[in-house]
């Protein structure tokens, strides 16, 4: 099947369902493992990588977990495919500079997938949309449990899964949800927040852009440590600090919409508006404005769009998914311009569908 | 005759550390243990970040070693610990045998831990439980050895002899 065809249903992820979904767009969970007396990617030569991309691919088959997947071998797919694939979470970026003998399997609905030779041989990784890092937590742990007895997993009692680098040791674990904080960053606040979780353990950073240069406020909140912790108590305490900085944010908003209403309408409808009618929009530029839509359908300000048609948008607005979707490659001022119209011809069929 | 630990005095110091104390510079030999459970201490150091900070925490241990810590090398892939420092990965899942020693303190930075919780391979089977409290019981008694609570270590003693038993049962 060609990877065209995942262009037709946005990942499941997406869909806005889940708990505090205004806030939380999605939940990860990512596990990283390597198998037993073999290198780890980056110091293995291609035929120990073949070997273990073969042995790997063949035990994930046996698995229920992704009966219903598609297999991609990533020295077969164009690097515009495999950037589509990124913007769709399931493959990480080291995957766009290293190909061969690197494979990804993705179940049918993209909530579950398994890349292998990444920085670790596995990496299985489970999502689901809203604040839900258990249900996603055991969608990767049934693979893990499925995976275990076909291939011997490197692992010591005292450290744990061995992984290729040390700050993954031990339960492989990294849980992480991707958090929208319009509110706190107009607050400036978001700076304050930042530094103390990271006096807590755990990182944030921005979803797009990195250090000041965040777009669209959107954040990958996730914990830092991965030893000396059972995977329940990490999952717990980060849903803990998550559902703290939800409180944060939410008192932001309200501050907003109670001190400075005509300010924050003004923002949000404005954005609205460039949305609905611009004829070329950068992808920064419309980051910003579908932050603050979102913003506004979160604040119940607007009330003909959905959460899950913005977030679709930020995943389809891309550069490779404008490609994919036109299906030739496109300028950067070529792509503004598919772009615009992309948001425009969305914003109208969801409005339409509203009122039906 | 090599430099002996500051702290302990019977094994060979292998880090030195500087610490700066009332305006002064300190310098203290270690071996990797000692250095260890101070190493809650160097957490001031740096600070928690994932992936690239790595490297950071890395460099800033290095400066601590001696030149012969960075020849260790792994028996299984031939990587040595100076081959870590600079790319910020393991070699193999042997390394971190290998590298026990080094690693320690540089796990302490990261995740405030040395000691794995949480899910084992199911292979291993409920035995890997045992194991583990074997690990920490060592420890404990190497402790209560050095402080001389003699009464304290032959109990732990007992304990890990009911322990090793059970891990021998077929």
């Amino acid at each position: 099947m060609p990877i065209k065809d995942m262009l037709k249903t946005p990942g499941q992820w997406l869909n806005g369902s889940g708990e505090e979904s205004e806030i939380i767009l999605s939940s990860r969970i990512r596990i990283a493992r390597n198998l037993e007396t073999r290198r780890f990617t980056h110091n293995a030569p291609n035929e120990e990588l073949a070997a273990v991309l073969e042995q790997s691919r063949s035990a994930a088959n046996e698995t229920a977990a992704l009966k219903d997947s598609r297999y991609l071998d990533m020295g077969g797919v164009s690097t515009l495919e495999r950037q589509f694939l990124a913007e769709r979470h399931l493959v990480s970026r080291e995957f766009l500079f290293n190909s061969s003998n690197r494979g990804l399997v993705v179940n049918m609905s993209e909530d579950l997938c398994l890349m292998i030779n990444e920085e670790d041989h596995l990496r299985i990784q489970a999502y689901s949309s809203g604040l839900e890092l258990a249900k996603a937590f055991e969608t990767a742990s049934r693979l893990d449990a499925e995976l275990a007895p076909q291939l011997k997993f490197a692992y010591s009692e005292r450290f744990g899964y061995l992984t290729a680098c040390p700050t993954n040791l031990g339960t492989g674990l990294r849980a992480s949800v991707l958090i929208h904080l319009p509110g706190l960053v107009h607050g400036k606040e978001i700076h304050k927040l930042l530094d103390s979780l990271r006096q807590l353990h755990h990182s944030i950073r921005g979803l797009y852009g990195e250090g000041t240069d965040v777009m669209g406020n959107f954040f990958q909140l996730s914990n830092s440590a991965t030893l000396g912790t059972p995977e329940n108590v990490i999952i717990a305490n980060l849903r803990e600090m998550v559902v703290k900085v939800i409180g944060f944010e939410r008192r932001a908003r309200e501050m907003l919409f109670h001190k400075a209403r005509s300010l924050l309408e003004d923002k949000v409808w404005r954005a609205y508006g460039l949305l609905r009618h611009s004829r070329s929009v950068s992808s920064k530029e419309a980051l910003s404005l579908i932050s603050a839509v979102r913003l506004g359908v979160g604040v119940g300000l607007i009330r003909d769009l959905s959460t899950r048609t913005l977030n679709e948008l930020l995943v389809y607005i891309q550069p490779a998914h404008l490609q994919m979707l036109e299906g030739e490659p496109m300028e950067p001022g070529e792509r503004d311009v598919a772009r615009a119209d992309l948001i425009r011809k969305t914003i109208a069929d969801s409005a339409n569908h509203q009122e039906d | 005759m090599p430099l002996m630990c500051k702290m302990c005095g019977s094994r060979p110091a292998t880090i030195h550390y500087t610490e700066i104390v009332n305006h002064n510079v300190v310098t203290m030999d270690l071996c990797a243990q000692c250095a260890e459970e101070k190493g809650i201490d160097l957490k001031t150091a740096g600070n928690y970040g994932l992936g690239d900070l790595a490297a950071g925490f890395i460099n800033s241990v290095a400066q601590t070693e001696t030149e012969k810590i960075g020849k260790v090398r792994c028996p299984q892939c031939g990587y040595d610990y100076s081959d870590f420092k600079k790319v910020g990965r393991l070699g193999c899942p042997e390394c971190y045998r290998a590298f026990e020693a080094q690693l320690l303190i540089l796990l302490r930075q990261i995740h405030g831990s040395t000691q794995h919780k949480g899910k084992s391979p199911e292979h291993l089977g409920p035995k890997a439980m045992i194991r583990k409290e074997l690990i920490d019981l060592q420890d404990e008694l190497a402790r209560a050895v050095e402080k001389e609570e003699y009464e304290r270590a032959a109990k732990i003693r007992d304990r890990i002899k009911e322990l090793q038993d059970k891990v021998q049962e077929p």
